[in-house]
């Protein structure tokens, strides 16, 4: 049985070499056997004519031109080919496009970012700006800004700056730093003014927000606390509001809108 | 261009395998039209075929066997059993005419299964491995059925021979 299966085994071996299935060096090793027995080459060789014999059969039939309707059919498989270029032609087009917008917006967003993060190093009020914020824009007349914020260093939050409210800006902002170094923002904006203008805020760092309304004004804590931190300094902070806007005239509780902790 | 050239190529080795195969041109013809058009139906514009000359052969195979498996339920009728003569050129030489007779017929004798290998691997000169995927079964199959085709073809040959020599001595 084993002298059986290693005869098999010698065999497909022998046709593996025959049909140059080998790597080059088992089928070296193969040459060196054929050379010392020459029935083994024999059987190889007849493997081999019987292969040529085969093309001397039927290899005219690769000269012979292809009927009407095969050629047809290989004509429109050809045609699909062409079109499958075209469409690795076009997708790659689109492909270079999108890469080009997605460089230039990143190129541009970079661009931005150091833009606005040279903003901050100005001189003049923008520059004051605690660094608890990552990027405050006030789009109009932020140059104009007066130190202006309600006294909260009964929460521990001390004053680091502020800017507004005054004419042409879109509200107040005021920057405040607690002893152990965190951070509290207060944004308080007449939506009838914002309304034709823009303010953004971007933060990097993960914060707890706190945004409501009070008669006509919005309100919006940013900063290192807690959420019910935040609710108790917006409480205090409604009977401030009058030194950060003008003052509206009906002043109640305040009413929360969103809340969104850092810790959810 | 180069891909429509090899794509080219490709349909006149699989016509040329085709004939061998059913060792009739006017089957073979059908069989090679059907493949191209049940590739035409597979292949999407967009898609990609990484390898024609396999993706080709085994629709041929797929093609072959829906054949075999319709008439063997008897849905369609079996053809004639008719080697045509346009399917082998015979050289001119009287001993390598009878000789490449004997191997057309040897050949014809086999069984589908080990034909198929012996051709594709022989004439079309496909690796293993190709004739492996375009045939849908494991190495070992291949090779096994190529030891044994090409056995049964050299049995064949060498029989022939013996007749010869016989039919010469009476």
């Amino acid at each position: 049985m084993t002298e059986k299966v290693l005869l098999r085994m010698s065999d497909w071996l022998l046709q593996a070499y025959a049909d140059d299935e080998l790597p080059s060096e088992q089928s070296s090793s193969v040459e060196r056997e054929l050379n010392r027995r020459p029935e083994l080459a024999a059987s190889t060789r007849a493997w081999r004519d019987q292969a040529a014999a085969l093309h001397r059969l039927y290899d005219h039939h690769l000269d012979t031109p292809l009927p009407a309707a095969t050629r047809q059919l290989a004509e429109k498989l050809s045609s699909r080919l062409k079109c499958r270029k075209e469409v690795r032609a076009r997708r790659w087009k689109v492909s270079a496009i999108a890469a080009m917008v997605a460089f230039l917006t990143f190129g541009l967003g970079l661009a931005g970012y150091q833009l606005g993060s040279r903003m901050q190093t100005l001189d003049g009020p923008a520059a004051t700006f605690g660094p608890g914020l990552a990027g405050l824009h006030l789009a109009a007349n932020s140059a104009t800004a007066t130190v202006i914020g309600p006294d909260l260093s009964a929460f521990g939050y001390e004053l680091v700056s502020a800017a507004g409210p005054s004419e042409g800006t879109l509200g107040a902002v005021a920057n405040y730093r607690s002893r152990d170094g965190a951070y509290l923002t207060l944004f308080a904006i007449d939506p009838q003014v914002a309304a034709s203008g823009r303010l953004a805020f971007t933060e990097k760092r993960p914060s707890s927000v706190l945004i409501w309304h009070d008669g006509d004004e919005l309100y919006g804590l940013v900063g290192d606390a807690s959420s019910e931190m935040l609710d108790r300094l917006s409480r205090a902070l409604n009977a401030a509001a009058p030194t950060l806007t003008a003052a509206p005239d009906a002043r109640g509780e305040a009413d929360p809108i969103v809340v969104v902790d850092k810790e959810t | 261009m180069r891909e429509r050239l090899e794509l080219e190529t490709h349909i006149h080795a699989l016509r040329r395998y085709a004939i061998a195969l059913t060792h009739n041109v006017a089957d073979a013809d059908d069989l090679v039209q059907e493949t191209l058009r049940r590739a035409l139906d597979y292949v999407a514009p967009d898609a990609h075929v990484k390898d024609w000359r396999a993706y080709l052969f085994k629709i041929l195979h797929n093609v072959r066997n829906d054949q075999v498996s319709r008439i063997a339920r008897g849905i369609e009728p079996e053809p004639l059993a008719m080697a045509d003569e346009r399917a082998c050129v015979l050289p001119p030489s009287q001993e390598l005419h009878h000789e490449c007779m004997r191997l057309a017929e040897a050949v014809d004798a086999l069984s589908a299964d080990h034909r198929e290998v012996l051709l594709l691997i022989g004439l079309e000169g496909c690796s293993y491995r190709e004739v492996a995927e375009i045939l849908d079964v494991p190495l070992g199959t291949v090779m096994s059925r190529l030891s044994r085709a090409r056995s049964m073809l050299r049995d064949a040959m060498a029989r022939d021979i013996g007749d010869d020599l016989t039919d010469a001595v009476s």
